[in-house]
């Protein structure tokens, strides 16, 4: 289980004039996607309040990484802004060129205490990239704000 | 490096390259241009040229600035039969749009009241993340209704008045919305985001009209110096963002089928003439219609603010609708290209319809004038009404520009904001501010946006629309 302290070392945002984006490298894909997971979920809120004390199943399933990576990054989106459901720890318990599955930890938002920043309204498609390197794989993540 | 050439005094061309269906044209001065050229928006807008089907010019507004797929300040016009649609075109908020309320009170009657006011405001209108409507979650039924109804819906509720609906484009709905189009997790994302502002740059303004330009014009638009007017910058909230997710998700495999490569997945598109063009259009527009119920409720909202803070009833106060534009949207029209009327379909990227005087499109009260034009600034210097010219129909599918552009990404705001207290450097410019998150407002302060007035200034240079009015800040509300 990936913790949001723990993570924060391997995600990078870049600078993009309008909205927000980050890199992140990991050496094995179920790692570049629970630390792309903990990225947009550090863009919706801050993370360091957010208890990883409920828990939630997250399944997705695409024709390639890519597909896959955005519609994963999609479902934990739509966990914050439709259940209301922040996350602070991700465990990928599955993942194949084709499918993942996770299991997310963390809390309802509790306005009194959360701090959320503003709103994200997607993952984009723009320059969405997952692809090996020499010292495993990297993602580049463009979230719309 | 992007070659451009000069073509005139604000007009810059990049030649038909690679795969380039047609060449692409910017409107810039000379020092926007100086930093342009090195942004990535020309090469968004260069991709943007290699639409099937596109027609004309691939075209850049002055306030271009680096998008995801198009440029924000990005239109393309494409053959309504043999062209594509892209979501990525219109953007995940799908119209969204401003509008200018104008108002019978002087600035002077507001500035006893004007804390007060501001935190009327600030509770009436739901603004940020994760905040609910101020109407009730909506039904089924009533999901429907405001996605076939747009702005009428709205007014049949009890927010504003039916004369508003003829001061918004397309009538504040447009023709078309097919509800059945737009999928439960998007209704969902919607159900309780009526009336809801949002965040980003997204606010909710009580300005003072501080020099009027074409007299004549503004009077005719009920416009004059020293009023009172609000202006909302919002769009169609999460239910949008998810249609055009959907939309992108389907359309990226369906490309295949119809042999369509684009250089960007972001700009995914499909033959408008096809079951997933024509979905996503019916989609499209009840998206739209929900933004524009979306603005309407929040205009009714203001209203109810001033007259509780103020005491005082409709007739004292008299709100009535500007106008109400969208500058993410794609409409069929029809234009002139190469010396014929050919009908198009027009995707504007943060771009605003600017149709000249005469056109049959506006209605019969804004014929003679032409399509009001609103450019929201920055909200510590102005804003800017004016009216679409001449130059627009001839040059850019009838459209200008939509705002000041941004200049700093939100990181490089925020760094230039640390030590300095924005809420105090507002105050000094004579700006009320009331914000959720003020992390949020450093990321809009106005060292992040170019100068709206220099944007203006090449739009009106370039005959696209003419300025009417220019109205500077006194409150802002923030999500």
């Amino acid at each position: 289980m990936l913790h949001a302290a723990d993570a924060a070392a391997s995600v990078r945002e870049f600078a993009h004039t309008a909205d927000v984006g980050f890199e992140v490298e990991a050496p094995t894909v179920p790692a570049l996607f629970e630390r792309a997971a903990l990225g947009l979920a550090a863009t919706i809120a801050d993370l360091d309040v957010v208890v990883a004390r409920d828990r939630r199943t997250v399944a997705v399933q695409a024709d390639d990484r890519t597909v896959l990576l955005h519609d994963f990054l999609h479902a934990i989106l739509l966990l914050a802004q439709v259940e209301g459901f922040l996350i602070s720890a991700v465990e990928v318990q599955e993942a194949d060129e084709t499918a993942v599955r996770a299991v997310v930890l963390g809390e309802p938002v509790d306005p009194g205490r959360h701090r959320l920043h503003g709103e994200v309204k997607a993952v984009t498609w723009h320059g969405l990239t997952v692809e090996p390197t020499d010292a495993g794989w990297r993602a580049w993540v463009l979230l719309d704000v | 490096m992007i070659e451009l050439r000069r073509t005139g005094e604000v007009t810059w061309e990049i030649s038909r390259h690679g795969g380039m269906r047609v060449p692409a044209r910017v409107y810039a001065s000379e020092t926007q241009m100086a930093t342009l050229r090195d942004d990535p928006a020309l090469a968004q807008l260069v991709n943007v040229a290699h639409l099937p089907g596109i027609v004309g010019h691939a075209l850049a507004m002055p306030d271009v600035h680096w998008g995801y797929g198009f440029p924000i300040g990005g239109v393309a016009a494409v053959d309504a039969e043999e062209g594509v649609i892209t979501p990525g075109g219109i953007g995940f908020d799908i119209n969204c749009g401003v509008r200018l309320l104008a108002t019978r009170l002087a600035a002077d009657d507001i500035a006893a009241v004007r804390a007060r006011l501001a935190d009327r405001l600030f509770a009436t209108v739901p603004a940020g993340v994760g905040s609910a409507g101020a109407v009730h979650a909506l039904s089924p039924r009533d999901t429907r209704r405001v996605l076939e109804r747009g702005a009428a819906w709205a007014v049949e509720e009890g927010f504003g008045r039916a004369s508003d609906l003829e001061h918004c484009e397309e009538e504040g709905r447009l023709r078309g919305a097919d509800p059945d189009a737009v999928s439960e997790t998007a209704r969902t994302r919607g159900r309780t985001q009526m009336g809801t502002l949002g965040s980003g740059n997204h606010f909710l303004e009580v300005q003072r009209v501080d020099r009027v330009d074409d007299a004549a014009a503004a009077a005719a638009l009920g416009v004059e110096e020293g009023q009172v007017t609000v202006m909302v910058h919002s769009g169609s909230r999460g239910l949008g963002y998810q249609v055009c997710d959907d939309a992108l998700r389907r359309m990226g495999p369906a490309m295949q089928r119809y042999g369509i490569a684009v250089p960007d997945r972001q700009l995914a598109c499909v033959p408008l003439r096809s079951a997933e063009g024509e979905a996503y259009l019916g989609a499209m527009a009840a998206a739209a219609n929900f933004a524009w119920a979306n603005r309407q409720v929040m205009a009714g909202l203001v209203e109810r603010a001033f007259a509780e803070v103020l005491g005082t009833g409709p007739a004292a106060l008299g709100f009535r609708l500007v106008y109400d534009v969208c500058h993410n949207v794609a409409k069929l029209e029809e234009h002139v290209v190469d010396g014929r009327p050919r009908r198009v379909c027009v995707h504007r990227k943060g771009a605003t319809r600017a149709f000249a005087p005469g056109h049959p499109a506006l209605a019969p009260a804004l014929r003679r004038l032409g399509q009001p034009v609103i450019i929201p600034g920055d909200m510590g210097r102005y804003s800017f009404l004016l009216l679409g010219a001449e130059g627009a129909m001839a040059e850019t599918f009838g459209t200008a520009c939509h705002g000041a552009g941004r200049m700093m990404s939100r990181a490089q705001a925020k760094k230039a904001g640390r030590g300095v207290d924005v809420v105090a450097a507002l105050g000094e410019r004579g700006v009320t501010i009331r914000a959720r998150s003020l992390s949020g407002v450093a990321e809009e302060m106005p060292w992040a946006y170019k100068d709206a007035a220099e944007v203006v200034d090449v739009v009106a240079r370039a005959g696209l629309a003419r300025p009417v009015a220019r109205l500077v800040p006194l409150l802002v509300v923030k999500g």
